[in-house]
């Protein structure tokens, strides 16, 4: 894997240069602020203690033929004409800089939700949806704050040295000495501490962390304090936590009390030996007056960025941990595109699938399917039954290329499945999983959501179909109300029948039903199974049910039972048959003979 | 994320006095660290002013003298003014830390306490994220404005007046030159700071829909395969990241102009000092020192008054904070002991705690429960259960089936007092269970619900939950009935696993047995259970109806039934259907009948059946 630093330098791309223009802005205008003091000096030297200084000739000339009045006039101009000139180049130095970070941010977050929907699903099945959201969320961030302060006032610090210690040494080279003599030390301690007080930090996270935890179990627990009446515990244990963190986050105060006063201390201490030892040379007659403001106001803009030096420290090493997380969610390799895609038919799909001894595991010798082989022709119905763990979702997945098969092979109209483009095999072949997600959308967008084309018409007759359309016209926004948190709650069933709406609108060639109906009551599954039977001879079906009444009317019934397809045939041959088929037909007899008994 | 489902104004416009006035309020009870904070601010403010004094002594000493200019003193004050200043600076923060820490650590357990006693029709209507944040970032926020804020007002207001003084003394009317920018600097300041704020505010809310947005594409991403929707999802999103990048900018630009603006006014102050500081000094009326002061001053103006705009911006959001926090705390539960109850109990708290006697005088015991013409609305006008009656003698067990939302969850919280009816009365041998101790009835009561909750902690603590004082060994034999016992002790540290978040270590058949666990080591007289209807693998069920028989044993209970074996054990089967007892008696008559039971339990009998033969024919023990 790429080193982090690249990781960074990549994700940069295009947009270095615009950081080298906030650079150059950023020491254009502290190049410019850096003649304030400059000119401060020059009026108090020259015009009004009215001693020979060293500045430019055109300047020197300038003063010449000007009244001691016009030159101060001049002088109070050109410090607002200098504050204002920084000012510019600063504001564009924050300008670039923030445009070209959000840019590379933005660009991140696209990149990580592409990457994310592209992930197989071998991934998504073992991650962690928290932690993966954490990543795409406070990562990100933790890179901008880096991007945005750091990157820039990195350059800062450093061209105040190149520029600033030049300019002092020029003026005095014994008072440059004396002004920057306690600036390591400032380096060393600000360096040091956010090193050490990194742990104190996360302490503090931790135990707001925990409190929170506590909190949150509470709230959704509170059925439970109240049933066992655990309120004085819960707020004791509360209590205790609340404690923790109080003292945790106090103690992190008391620290940084340390290092700003310690801080302050070391910055001051040095401004006074400065302005005294300064003032000593200056009685001498060794030093001019201004000259002595003008290295008392630099050391105040010196101070104030090494005084950061330890937090840009800290800033980019938390960079560089985000920025690993994020690496390895992109070093995730997406789902492949097959080597020698097949050509999909000019003429469209039939819908015929032929699954021949096809195997399949999701952990190394743990097959879930062994040589399973079943024939559906175009236009018919196949009905798959088996016990929890047979496998037959596990086959559903391997029709619409969510996993590849490892063994066998699946043809689709004679076309070898795991060769036909992924986009392709899951437009033709449509599945209804058993725990539809519903995105917060609308009803009606969720409905459309395979084909935006689609009019009012079409979805409100697929609605129909799905036996859903009564219930959408009575939300007080109909097919306008949103889904979830913003909008109505739907029940389970409801939420299958939407997303059975959906597959029915985008009629698919193969359409692939896993237990889609088990939430649906018992009158409302038989009605949709009325209507899916307009499907029959056009297009195929297959249907993945625990319940009888769904599967007997379908073409085929192949029953699975731990990855091996153990009976296959139609219902007038199965409950004929010993096995799952014919216990199952046998129960409504047995709820008879439990009937009558009583 | 919760917040959108119940929203409300983030804050108000107007500064509302009386919410203000508790603040302060507040905050006058830590006067003990509150005093010495506002001295030490005060101090701090007055030795910041007098750097700048010192630095004019040095230069006119040195000026006027020449060589035989004495800097000892000064560096001695210097030295003083450096000492002082860093006490400050230390005490200070010390002291607004430990305001804050502890006013934060005090609104949360106030309001914590608070939620502990507050009647669930309080929770019905606010989402957990929504208490979650006033408990987090409310109370933080109000404490750090109170502390820090307060802090920097008395800071920066002695600064000012400090350093106008010092100017005026010096030179009055340089000093009113110098000066005359401030109110320009501080009103561009405050626009600034609100613009600033606004719009960090939008940013906040643009990245809670990032966030969203990632929670979906992740648990949404096999049906956005299966629909081949990558494409147009990633584009809704990229409008989604253009909008944040949008406001993003909008923020850091308006900070990018905040600070050189600000600067170039407050050099107009420098400017004046310069000009017409330098003339009189041209002329010996001033002091190169006093003029370096003026400039030096002219530049310390601008800090306290950003400081304080900043302060002044998040006022409004402070109050907000304030209005939403108080308002919890001071809600008050609609279910509680009235007066004459807690009157009894007050009566009762000094005598010896006698045999048969409840902590509110009456009778410590339950014969009957009897639900007199019982109805029930959550929203007014919309009725759940209409006319309800039932009498009950301890020991029976009460079956409740029959369609969702009928009404059966409703019953038995209103058997809780989680609601009380809007209608009709529940009489506890023939008194008025309002009328009774509130802790007392909870306390004789054991729930077990259909999604069972576990708390962090131990598998010990979670069964110790049901009776604080059980000994490990009574903790051991509450497990050995509810069968939990053998998977407990199956785990590497036995009675002492971690219990994760939510128990999620653990599968909904193993968390099951140990609720069962907690409600018999409560020990209640009455039970209420609502049976889960879960699928879980032969085995686990087997275990799972063991328990429940062990639960139920000797109790009188009320269960909201799914298992026919736990339907058919019990003394009285009520249907409920539409808020109403639909069908009433025991199985068999029931059966007979050949209504609405007789349809409920076929179906639950085909349904049972047939998950039997579908279950995974070689169960895999409990997890």
């Amino acid at each position: 894997m790429e080193s982090k630093v690249h990781l960074l330098w990549r994700l940069m791309r295009g947009k270095r240069l615009q950081y080298g223009a906030a650079i150059a802005a950023l020491a254009l205008g502290t190049a410019v602020s850096f003649v304030i003091p400059l000119v401060i000096r020059l009026a108090i030297d020259g015009v009004i203690d009215g001693k020979p200084v060293h500045a430019p000739a055109f300047v020197l000339d300038a003063l010449r033929r000007m009244s001691a009045g016009q030159a101060l006039a001049s002088g109070a101009g050109a410090i607002l004409a200098l504050t204002a000139a920084s000012g510019v180049f600063m504001y564009y130095r924050s300008k670039w800089a923030a445009e070209a970070t959000e840019a590379i941010v933005r660009g991140a977050r696209d990149r990580l939700y592409g990457h994310l929907q592209r992930l197989p699903m071998a991934y998504h099945a073992k991650a962690d949806t928290g932690d993966l959201v954490q990543r795409c969320t406070s990562d990100v961030e933790t890179i901008r704050t880096f991007l945005s302060s750091q990157v820039v006032e990195a350059g800062r610090g450093f061209l105040m040295l190149i520029i600033v210690l030049p300019l002092m040494a020029r003026m005095d080279l014994r008072m440059t000495a004396v002004t920057m003599a306690i600036t390591p030390v400032i380096i060393a301690f600000s360096a040091i501490f956010f090193f050490r007080v990194k742990d104190i930090f996360q302490e503090a996270d931790e135990a707001e962390g925990d409190l929170t935890t506590v909190l949150q179990e509470n709230l959704t627990g509170i059925r439970v304090v109240r049933a066992f009446a655990r309120q004085d515990f819960e707020c004791r244990k509360f209590g205790e936590k609340n404690e923790i963190f109080r003292g945790r986050q106090y103690q992190l105060v008391r620290l940084m009390a340390w290092y700003w006063s310690a801080g302050d201390m070391i910055c001051l201490t040095q401004t006074g030996v400065t302005l005294i030892v300064g003032a000593h040379w200056v009685a001498r007659g060794q030093l001019s007056l201004g000259t002595l403001y003008a290295f008392v106001t630099y050391l105040w803009m010196l101070l104030w960025p090494v005084r950061q030096l330890g937090r840009m420290l800290t800033s980019f090493g938390q960079a560089l941990v985000s920025l690993g997380r994020l690496q390895e969610i992109l070093g995730q390799p997406v789902e492949d595109a097959p080597a020698e895609p097949l050509a999909p038919p000019d003429e469209g799909i039939q819908g015929r699938v032929a699954i021949r001894r096809v195997g399949f595991a999701y952990e190394p010798d743990k097959p879930v399917l062994k040589e399973v082989s079943v024939d559906i022709d175009a236009g018919r119905t196949l009905a798959l039954l088996g016990p929890t763990g047979s496998g037959k979702s596990t086959l559903a997945r391997l029709l619409a290329r969510l996993y590849d098969y490892q063994e066998g092979s699946i043809l689709l109209d004679g076309m070898e499945l795991n060769r036909l483009d992924r986009a392709f095999v899951r437009s033709r072949i449509g599945v209804v999983l058993q725990e539809p997600f519903l995105f917060s959308k609308t009803v009606g967008e969720n409905i459309r959501m395979a084909r935006h084309d689609a009019d009012a018409t079409k979805m409100a007759e697929a609605a129909a179909a799905a036996c859903i359309d009564d219930s959408i016209q009575q939300f007080e926004r109909g097919y306008d109300t949103p889904v979830g948190e913003r909008g109505v709650t739907l029940s389970g069933g409801q939420r299958q029948r939407v997303a059975l709406a959906r597959a029915l609108l985008s009629d698919p060639p193969v359409l692939i039903l896993d237990d889609t109906l088990s939430a649906v009551d018992t009158h409302t599954e038989s009605m949709i199974l009325e209507t899916l039977k307009a499907r029959h001879g056009r297009r195929t079906t297959i249907l993945i049910a625990h319940r009888l009444s769904t599967l007997m009317h379908a073409d085929w019934i192949v029953v699975l039972d731990k990855g091996r397809v153990v009976q296959q045939g139609t219902h007038q041959t199965l409950s004929h048959e010993e096995g799952l088929y014919q216990r199952l037909w046998r129960i409504q007899g047995e709820l008879e003979e439990e009937l009558v008994r009583d | 994320m919760a917040d959108t489902a119940f929203q409300e104004e983030d804050y108000t416009k107007r500064l509302d006095w009386a919410v203000w006035k508790r603040i302060f309020a507040r905050a006058f009870s830590y006067r003990q660290w509150v005093a010495p904070l506002i001295v030490i601010s005060l101090s701090s403010g007055v030795l910041d002013s007098l750097f700048n004094l010192v630095t004019r002594g040095v230069i006119d000493e040195v000026a006027k003298r020449g060589v035989d200019a004495t800097l000892v003193w000064y560096a001695l004050e210097y030295g003083g003014l450096v000492a002082g200043l860093v006490a400050c600076i230390w005490l200070f923060i010390v002291l607004a830390g430990r305001v804050a820490t502890q006013m934060s650590h005090d609104f949360r357990q106030e309001a914590f306490a608070r939620l502990q006693d507050l009647s669930f029709s309080y929770y019905d209507t606010r989402p957990a994220g929504w208490l979650m944040a006033r408990m987090t970032s409310d109370s933080r926020r109000l404490s750090d404005i109170i502390a820090w804020g307060l802090l920097d007002m008395v800071w920066g207001t002695t600064l000012m007046v400090c350093i106008a003084g010092l100017l005026l003394w010096m030179n009055w009317k340089l000093g009113l030159a110098v000066l005359a920018v401030v109110p320009i600097l501080a009103w561009v300041s405050l626009a600034f700071q609100k613009a600033i704020l606004a719009s960090s505010r939008l940013v906040r809310k643009t990245n809670s829909r990032l966030t969203d947005a990632f929670n979906e594409a992740i648990n949404g991403v096999s049906t956005t395969k299966v629909l081949v929707r990558e494409e147009q999802n990633l584009s809704e999103f990229q409008g989604l990241s253009t909008e944040m990048y949008d406001a993003s900018l909008r923020n850091a630009i308006q900070s990018a102009l905040y600070l050189p603006i600000v600067l170039t006014i407050s050099s107009v102050g420098v400017a004046a000092a310069l000009y017409y500081g330098g003339m009189r000094a041209a002329v010996g009326g001033l002091s190169v020192g006093t003029l370096i002061a003026f400039i030096g001053y002219a530049r310390q103006f601008f800090d306290p008054i950003s400081q304080m705009a900043r302060i002044f911006s998040e006022l409004q959001h402070a109050q907000a904070s304030a209005e939403r926090l108080f308002g919890l705390i001071d809600t008050v539960p609609e279910i509680r002991d009235s007066p004459e109850v807690l009157q009894a109990i007050e009566t009762h708290r000094g005598a010896d705690p006698l045999e048969g006697v409840a902590e509110d005088g009456l009778p410590d015991r339950i014969e009957t429960l009897e639900f007199e013409n019982l109805s029930f609305a959550y929203k007014e006008g919309e009725e759940v259960l209409k006319d309800f009656s039932l009498k009950v003698r301890a020991g029976q067990r009460i079956a409740l089936v029959g369609p969702t939302g009928g009404g059966k969850t409703t019953i038995v919280s209103l058997l809780c007092r989680f609601y009380e009816p809007t209608q009709g009365r529940i009489l506890i041998d023939g008194v008025d269970y309002r009328h009774r101790a509130l802790g007392w009835l909870q306390s004789k009561l054991g729930i077990v619900l259909q999604t069972p909750h576990l708390f962090s902690g131990t598998i010990r603590e979670n069964i110790r939950y049901g009776r604080l004082d059980a000994a490990d060994e009574e903790i051991e034999q509450a497990a050995r009935l509810a069968d939990a016992h053998d998977f407990i002790m199956a785990l590497e540290n036995g009675y002492d696993s971690r219990v994760d978040k939510e128990g999620a270590n653990f599968s909904t058949g193993q968390k099951q047995l140990l609720s069962f666990a907690r409600a018999i080591a409560a020990d209640p007289w009455i039970l209420v259970m609502d049976e889960a209807t879960s699928s879980v693998d032969t085995q686990t069920e087997r275990r799972i109806q063991r328990a429940l028989t062990a639960v139920l044993e000797g109790r009188t209970s009320f269960v909201i039934a799914h298992r026919l074996s736990t339907i058919r054990s019990a003394d009285l089967i009520l249907v409920i259907e539409n808020g109403r007892i639909a069908e009433q008696g025991a199985h068999h008559d029931l059966l007979r009948r050949r209504g609405a039971y007789y349809n409920l339990y076929a179906d639950q009998f085909r349904h049972e059946r047939e998950t039997e033969e579908l279950r995974e024919a070689v169960a895999p023990a409990v997890k």
